[in-house]
């Protein structure tokens, strides 16, 4: 987890990102104009970083991700996209998800089959 | 939306001054009485008129408009809607909100913003103290007038409609 | 519509980005509460940020752009229609995208979608269109507006 630990967290303003216990949680909104230049950077070196450390999986809780827009939920796509062409190390992206919120309920069904041995989904 | 114009009449001191020109409306929101808690919009106007008019009109907006909705609710007969709705006009913003009241609370209505619209800053103090004593206050209405620095009239329809407008320079 | 005791919201306001999270906010509170549902604020916030996005970022200079939410006539139906003068470019592919998408499958649209954007990772991620029937449960139509603008249209029930 060393490198995990080390990936600065994003500075935006309606997101609160922190590991806590080896897992990243995501709270707030992700609703930025441009969330590939806010954000992308982030989910990028965060994910060079599970490689390095050669994680099995890396849990992500979206719990508290009240909303995101499209834009956003491109970034999800990307990440599931940069493991899949990652031959030396793969690992696992659990989502801890929040089914009463509607998005959720939606989105991660469907990021879910777009990568069936990526994605898995852990309902709180 | 029942409104005839045509059959509108003014009430108050200055309301032959009104504006007639054409109007660009530009927030618009219709519910049943009580049925949208005011403190959404406001919450919305709030945002909307800060970036619109930036400085201190952007400010007293919402502050006029939260006003004329809870007078509009306390007025209004809760089975018809409530419509408030915000618009520009020769240089004006006007802020409007129509509802259906009972003839007894119309005349009430009317004769409290003649008193307004006669001289703002006494009937806001006579308001105050009002409060201040326990009674009525009254003070919405007044706080429109003498705070955020707008006239104020009312118009009537038929079948009970009721339009308060206050307005105010860009 | 105008049926009696409708509730609508009519917004009019310069596409700017600014005005977003307050109209989504403003929006879902008042469609939670009219509706009773929290999920039918959750669906409309969503419906709105997609379509006001595609409004900021692609209507031309100087224009405004209206947005208005219509329940009724009956009262479990609901309409959001915004309206915009969009690039020529953009306006061609809302049609375009538009009904390829009607009458398909939501999420397997929405999946599609998914796909594409997984496959073009450089490209804009045009999620948005399939996002909004699928999560806001609505159809989408396009119509020609005044003005030469268009609006787009999506219509759902409770």
């Amino acid at each position: 987890m060393k490198n995990v630990e080390a990936v600065p967290m994003p500075e935006v303003s309606s997101l609160v990102a922190r590991l806590d216990g080896g897992r990243l949680v995501l709270e707030g909104t992700m609703a930025t104009q441009n969330p590939a230049a806010d954000l992308g950077p982030f989910f990028k070196a965060f994910h060079q970083a599970i490689v390095q450390d050669r994680l099995k999986e890396i849990v992500v809780d979206v719990t508290k991700l009240t909303f995101v827009n499209s834009s956003a939920i491109r970034l999800f796509v990307d990440w599931t996209t940069w493991i899949r062409k990652e031959e030396a190390s793969p690992y696992r992206l659990a989502f801890v998800t929040d089914p009463a919120l509607t998005w959720q309920k939606t989105t991660f069904p469907v990021l879910k089959n777009l990568a069936p041995s990526v994605v898995f989904l852990k309902p709180s | 939306m029942i409104w005839d114009r045509n059959a509108a009449r003014s009430q108050a001191p200055g309301a032959a001054l009104r504006a007639t020109g054409p109007a660009k409306s530009l927030v618009r929101v219709a519910c049943d009485a009580g049925g949208t808690p005011t403190e959404l919009l406001l919450e919305f106007l709030s945002k909307y008129t800060s970036q619109r008019y930036p400085g201190q009109l952007g400010q007293r907006l919402p502050v006029a408009a939260y006003e004329l909705i809870e007078n509009g609710i306390q007025y209004g007969s809760v089975a018809k809607e409530v419509i408030f709705e915000m618009l520009e006009r020769d240089g004006w913003v006007e802020l409007r909100v129509t509802n259906h009241a009972v003839p007894a609370r119309v005349s009430r209505l009317r004769e409290q913003i003649g008193k307004i619209a006669a001289d703002p800053s006494k009937a806001y103090a006579e308001a105050m103290q009002r409060s201040m004593s326990g009674g009525k206050p009254m003070l919405g209405l007044a706080r429109v007038s003498h705070e955020c620095r707008m006239e104020l009239y009312l118009e009537e329809g038929s079948v009970g409609e009721v339009l308060v407008v206050a307005r105010c320079r860009r | 519509m105008s049926a009696p005791n409708e509730q609508m919201i009519y917004m009019r306001f310069r596409p700017a980005w600014t005005y977003i999270d307050a109209i989504r906010e403003f929006g879902r509170a008042f469609c939670a509460t009219a509706f009773g549902q929290t999920e039918m604020g959750d669906r409309v916030q969503v419906v709105i940020q997609e379509a006001l996005e595609n409004v900021v970022k692609y209507s031309l200079d100087g224009t405004n752009s209206e947005l208005t939410i219509s329940i009724g006539p009956e009262p479990t139906q609901i309409e959001i229609a915004v309206t915009s003068r969009p690039d020529p470019a953009h306006a061609d592919y809302l049609r375009r995208e538009i009904e390829s998408i009607r009458g398909a499958d939501p999420e397997e649209a929405y999946l599609a979608a998914f796909q594409r954007a997984a496959e073009n990772p450089e490209a804009a991620s045009r999620l948005g269109l399939a996002r909004m029937r699928l999560e806001g449960r609505v159809e989408l139509s396009v119509a020609d507006a005044s003005d030469g603008r268009i609006s787009v249209i999506a219509r759902g029930s409770a």
